[in-house]
């Protein structure tokens, strides 16, 4: 908590700026309780707040609870909610940096990212960088959940493959199943099967198989697991979770969760998956913003990999037709 | 805002194939319209800020080798920028949007209007019979222009719609009502009358007026 603080002050007297924010879920009381004692401290130490250490540079850190959906963690709609603002996404063409919260530059970075610029300057870039991968470096958290023995955050080098993260941190599957699938990055994320366990933890390699890291969620899924099922859930967790400006983001998702809840009932036509595809790459082109256009990964990366699940969920359904029509 | 952004600066960009003379600040739509090529819209309203919500002015963008799609009522001008606005995905993107909201509002005349110029089926997807397509043109007309937020968005994704406040509707709305011709659909004057009819308080409403 400290090191974020800490480096807010860093960027900030970097950019110039006297305001830092500090932006969290509405449901996580505990977590604004520990920020709320960690600023208490640093500002009983001089650490935070009018003239800090007797330089006479002000910084103070406001904390902000979302608005209670989704969406509300997209860079803009986020600014615009500590505004005062209803979270909508405004375009990126202008970009938050030039033009940001109150129309001031802003600098928005997860606290991850916040917590690891004290270390590097402290300790320096080699010795941040001998850790990870070529391209990914240093560690991430990850948050485990799902069908697997050990759930919870953890910290793990970049490089260290999947398999190893489920099997030796996360423990392995309960109750001897088992595993399916890794689904990665949350609701606009992305699953790798079974057979791909042995992918580094690496931002590209990851991307490359259609499975974003995203904000290091990770969820383990048993021999169990309908994959159809997992992208209706993600769905329709969005279809409430977007703020429902934009058509392409909002319809798309409506009609996409419809067929995949007809798929998932036994109602599923023959065409559903090429109508799938078709109105994910229109949500995925059109879009306002990031949440509209990464809607469909989820169901894009489980039709990838695990395609004849739905051909199988939809030829069920013509079978059982064709045995009404006999 | 535009305005303080728009310099005297001339900035040449294509428009399919065509080149159009456009200056600092402008967007693409605004472009476009200053050369007479026709980009549709149903958010969009030059009283109004751009929205951005519709999409349907979608257009693809070329810019240093990168390809695009945009939104024409929000995408600024810069030098050398290529635009398509009838490619053959973009072409396809209006369409789907069409049916969208054709599944709301099979019979708003500017939809069919669009929907056959780009081939949009309007039972394509099944219906809903919510009416309104959520361009929000009487929400920013009444909050930008009238300045009275007598009508705004409650909730939010998929169960997103338009309400009347029954406490300002009730003063406001009754001599005012110059929202309701910007509605591509019915539906708004519906709601209006619902609201009246359900919640507006009995001595203001028109009927106890009279009286």
């Amino acid at each position: 908590m400290i090191s974020i603080i800490e480096d807010h002050k860093v960027i900030d007297k970097i950019i110039g700026s006297h305001q830092g924010f500090i932006y969290i879920r509405h449901d996580t009381p505990q977590l604004k309780n520990n920020i709320d004692i960690a600023l208490a401290k640093a500002e009983e130490y001089g650490l935070l707040g009018e003239n800090i250490l007797g330089s006479s540079f002000n910084f103070n850190v406001e904390v902000h609870l979302d608005i209670g959906i989704f969406v509300s963690g997209e860079s803009s709609a986020l600014m615009k909610s500590i505004e005062g603002n209803p979270p909508e996404p405004r375009p990126k063409y202008i970009h938050t940096s030039v033009s940001g919260i109150w129309g001031k530059p802003s600098v928005l970075n997860n606290v991850e990212t916040w917590a690891n610029v004290p270390l590097i300057i402290d300790k320096g870039s080699e010795w941040y960088t001998s850790t990870g991968t070529e391209r990914s470096k240093g560690t991430k958290l990850v948050s485990l959940s799902g069908n697997i023995v050990n759930t919870g955050v953890a910290e793990v080098p970049f490089g260290t493959t999947v398999r190893e993260i489920v099997s030796g941190i996360g423990g392995g599957i309960p109750n001897g199943k088992k595993l399916k699938a890794v689904h990665f990055g949350g609701p606009m994320g992305g699953s790798i099967p079974e057979s791909l366990l042995d992918t580094p933890l690496d931002f590209d390699e990851l991307a490359k198989l259609g499975a974003s890291i995203g904000a290091g969620g990770m969820l383990v899924l048993d021999e169990d697991t309908s994959m159809v099922d997992v992208a209706r859930y993600f769905l329709h967790f969005l279809s409430n979770e977007s703020c429902g400006k934009c058509v392409p983001c909002r319809e798309g998702i409506r009609q996409m969760l419809k067929i995949l809840t007809n798929i998932c009932d036994g109602r599923g036509r023959e065409g559903d998956i090429e109508l799938l595809e078709e109105i994910s790459e229109v949500t995925g082109a059109a879009s306002l913003c990031a949440l509209g256009k990464t809607a469909a990964d989820p169901l894009l990366s489980t039709l990838r990999y695990f395609r004849d699940e739905y051909e199988a969920n939809i030829a069920k359904m013509k079978r059982s037709a064709e045995k009404r029509e006999l | 805002m535009m305005d303080k952004h728009k310099k005297t600066s001339e900035i040449i960009i294509q428009i399919d194939g065509k080149e159009v003379k456009a200056a600092e600040g402008m967007t693409v739509l605004e472009a476009a319209q200053s050369a007479d090529i026709f980009i549709p819209m149903l958010c969009h309203h030059e009283k109004l800020e751009p929205y951005g919500a519709c999409r349907i002015c979608t257009v693809e963008a070329e810019v240093r080798g990168w390809t695009k799609f945009v939104a024409a009522c929000l995408y600024p001008v810069e030098q050398d920028l290529v635009v398509r606005t009838r490619s053959e995905k973009v072409d396809k993107i209006r369409k789907m949007i069409l049916e969208f909201l054709l599944a709301h509002a099979p019979y708003s005349p500017q939809l069919q209007d669009l929907a056959q110029e780009y081939g949009a089926d309007k039972d394509r997807f099944e219906k809903e019979s919510s009416f309104c397509i959520l361009c929000g043109l009487c929400v920013r007309y009444c909050a930008e222009v009238k300045k009275k937020n007598a009508i705004g968005f409650v909730d939010c994704g998929a169960r997103r719609e338009i309400r009347f406040i029954p406490e300002i509707a009730a003063e406001e709305c009754i001599n005012c009502k110059e929202c309701f011709p910007l509605c591509p659909t019915s539906y708004l004057q519906a709601a209006f009358v619902l609201t009246e009819s359900l919640a507006f308080s009995t001595d203001s409403s028109p009927t106890a007026l009279k009286k």
